[in-house]
């Protein structure tokens, strides 16, 4: 039995020789399968909130345009880039998410061209951020 | 009430008196059964966003939901991390928002304020909230 190790420009797959169609295993990148984990319940791995915030909000802003074409002034939930839930209010939103794929880290965010710059005007901030 | 709203009597401690109400800060996961009270939070309309402090984020274990860089008062700007919470206020609102999380007093913002009806009767030393999905019509 021979075995191929395959690697695409995102994916690996290990296949028996002559059965391409049927791998014995696939390498997917991790923001691909951790969104699988939920769905089909397959074992939780260690990850931080901020990894998985920081990797959907890097494919919101490469696909911009195209969340904007379609969602302007909604909020929307991104699941591995892709659009899971959208709604007017956040609380909406996250109410339907967080019912349907748990309470865990999930990108939300305000479809705009130009992100809302957030002010506090009030002397109460003390800028003590951790 | 003339709004149909909840009322609340202003607080006069600091001299001027400014618009004070207790707030319940839970985890919007219904399995996790903690929550804060917040006596008298400042209803601070020159803040955007509402915030509590990060000590209760950590004791409530809420859930990472993005930052964003927020100017204050100096026209510096900080970076914010922000929270899906869901806020109680009785009587007015029981729904999921983000929090910022900040070492520092907590504030309602106008994220928040900007859903409900205010109504201030400062020559009566108090105030009005009502939520558009209660409101009525002030009868003439």
């Amino acid at each position: 039995m021979q075995t191929i190790i395959t690697t695409g420009s995102r994916n690996t797959s290990i296949t028996e020789s002559g059965t391409a169609a049927n791998p014995l295993l696939q390498i997917i990148p991790f923001p691909e399968y951790y969104p699988l984990t939920y769905i089909f319940e397959l074992p939780k791995v260690s990850v931080t909130d901020n990894e998985i915030i920081d990797a959907e909000r890097a494919r919101y802003e490469q696909n911009k345009s195209k969340y904007l074409h379609r969602y302007e002034g909604k909020y929307i939930a991104l699941i591995n880039g892709e659009v899971v839930g959208s709604a007017i209010k956040f609380s909406n939103l996250a109410k339907k998410i967080y019912s349907k794929y748990g309470y865990r880290a999930i990108f939300m965010i305000r479809v705009e061209e130009k992100e809302r710059q957030y002010k506090m005007a009030s002397p109460k901030f003390k800028a003590k951020i951790v | 009430m003339a709004i149909g709203g909840k009322q609340f009597v202003l607080d006069y401690d600091n001299g001027f008196p400014c618009l004070r109400i207790d707030i319940t800060i839970c985890s919007p996961d219904p399995k996790n059964k903690e929550k804060h009270l917040f006596k008298n939070v400042l209803i601070d309309t020159g803040s955007d966003v509402t915030i509590i402090p990060n000590h209760v984020i950590k004791e409530l274990a809420l859930i990472y939901t993005g930052f964003r860089n927020v100017e204050n008062f100096n026209g510096e700007e900080v970076r914010v991390n922000f929270y899906a919470a869901k806020i109680i206020i009785i009587g007015i609102v029981e729904e999921i928002i983000e929090v910022g999380g900040i070492d520092s007093e907590p504030l309602i913002g106008m994220d928040l304020i900007c859903n409900f009806h205010l109504l201030l009767n400062a020559p009566f030393g108090t105030f009005e909230i009502a939520n558009r999905s209660n409101y009525i019509l002030p009868l003439p």
